[in-house]
């Protein structure tokens, strides 16, 4: 079969200057923040990629229905034992806080929705969409959880869906206490040795050894993760270390394949002095 | 001239479907341990006969679309397929393209280099078994299919 040619020379030249606009569009959209990157990816899947998404979606749910349904007996009936389990410990801190004088607790909302993780065709993601937005009074940045322990965070709220990063995503942070210790620490993600990704615990003070095997729940000091959520368990303290800090490798509460149907955690609004409790939210899973 | 223009619109029919197929099925193509790459293969087969600065408009725009769907690498897939798209028209003109089988060696090439540069581009860390096992893998399960489609673009050119 014959093939056009190459065409004149001053064509080439145009064709190579619009190869180097385009290396340079390249260039300045991998260069954009988060928020503008998952602002344009937004606009694109909810325009030309729409009816793809809409069929793939189709095909997920058919294909996993038996197995969900399954799954979510099961979970059923852990949260029923569960529930059980806790009622009487809700009653008993409602109490005691009343004898210490202590505000009500204001935990915040959970949100329920569905996770659908980034597919790349090459390497492992580190990005996924919630399917709740600000129709639900979502904000970004939110913390998104599964029972289990912390998944990731909230980035960039849409309408009626919400992109975010797992703690496998370079930019991820989250402030940590070791439970049955007084340390506290910084957790990120580590790529180990073996291409398996793990965490690191950083800027724990030198002073403070936290023994291998302690659970790490997160410190909730900035409003974007609540107290108390697992991240992980201490494996092994680092040979990394910075200064008079020490860092620990930490084995994850939860992987991001793990996770399919996720808790958004909403904050409560702040109370202020002259509201006497006022827009609080109360413990609830919507 | 009739011809000409009659495998010209069932080249573009041809990469249209390719890359349908790609997007509709992604998740399943992506689940397998090698699977053409429908995406690339559909961009090299409209490089064989678009100018090249055109090729890498559509490697670009394709780009886009790959990287709002896997949620990862928006800028760099794009980048990646416009030098592929560019060096596709390209070397149609600079190699023997009427020759025998250069249709599946350019897109066996192709296919690998763009899978290469996402991997490096976009990728945390180096893999190599992906770079040298599966990269080759669905290049040359890419090669096929897009050969095959070319033979039927052919076969209406007469």
């Amino acid at each position: 079969m014959r093939y056009t040619t190459v065409g004149r020379p001053e064509s080439q030249r145009r064709d190579l200057m619009i190869l180097a606009m385009l290396v340079v569009v390249g260039g300045i959209l991998s260069s954009l923040g988060v928020e503008n990157k998952l602002a344009l990816t937004g606009s694109i899947r909810a325009t030309a990629l729409a009816p793809f998404l809409a069929t793939h979606s189709a095909f997920a749910r058919r294909g996993e229905l038996a197995a969900r349904v399954k799954r979510l007996e099961m979970e059923r009936d852990r949260l029923s034992r569960q529930t059980m389990r806790d009622a009487h410990l809700e009653a008993e801190n409602e109490r005691l806080r009343g004898l210490l004088q202590l505000p009500e607790r204001m935990p915040g909302v959970y949100l329920v929705a569905e996770l659908v993780p980034g597919r790349p065709s090459v390497g492992d993601s580190h990005t996924f969409l919630v399917r709740a937005g600000a129709d639900r009074s979502l904000s970004a940045p939110a913390a998104v959880g599964v029972p289990a322990g912390l998944l990731g965070v909230v980035r960039s709220v849409a309408s009626d869906h919400a992109f975010g990063q797992f703690w496998t995503h370079p930019d991820f942070r989250v402030s940590v206490r070791a439970e049955g210790t007084q340390a506290t620490g910084i957790v990120r993600a580590m790529h180990a040795d073996a291409g398996e990704t793990l965490m690191l615990l950083d800027g724990v003070p030198f002073q403070t050894v936290i023994p291998p095997g302690a659970t790490l729940v997160t410190a909730g000091v900035a409003g974007v993760y609540p107290p108390g959520v697992p991240v992980g368990e201490v494996l092994a303290e680092a040979e990394y270390k910075s200064g008079w800090s020490r860092s620990y490798l930490v084995e994850p509460a939860v992987r991001p394949a793990e996770a399919d149907v996720v808790l958004v955690w909403r904050r409560p609004l702040l109370l202020t002095p002259t509201d006497g409790g006022a827009g609080r939210d109360t413990d609830v899973t919507e | 001239m009739l011809g000409e223009r009659r495998a010209e619109a069932v080249n573009a029919i041809v990469v249209a479907l390719l890359v349908l197929l790609h997007f509709t099925f992604r998740p399943f193509l992506l689940a397998a341990p090698v699977a053409p790459d429908l995406l690339v293969g559909g961009l090299l087969l409209a490089a064989l006969r678009l100018r090249a600065g055109y090729a890498a408009l559509l490697g670009f725009i394709l780009g886009l679309l790959e990287a709002a769907m896997a949620l990862e690498g928006m800028g760099e897939v794009a980048l990646v397929l416009a030098v592929v798209g560019y060096m596709g028209a390209r070397s149609r003109d600079l190699l023997f393209a009427d020759a025998r089988y250069f249709v599946p060696a350019y897109v066996f090439a192709g296919t690998w280099l763009a899978q290469a540069g996402i991997l490096l581009l976009v990728a945390d860390t180096f893999e190599p078994v992906r770079m040298f096992v599966i990269g080759p893998g669905n290049a040359v399960l890419t090669a096929l299919l897009c050969g095959i489609a070319e033979r039927v673009v052919a076969a209406t050119w007469r």
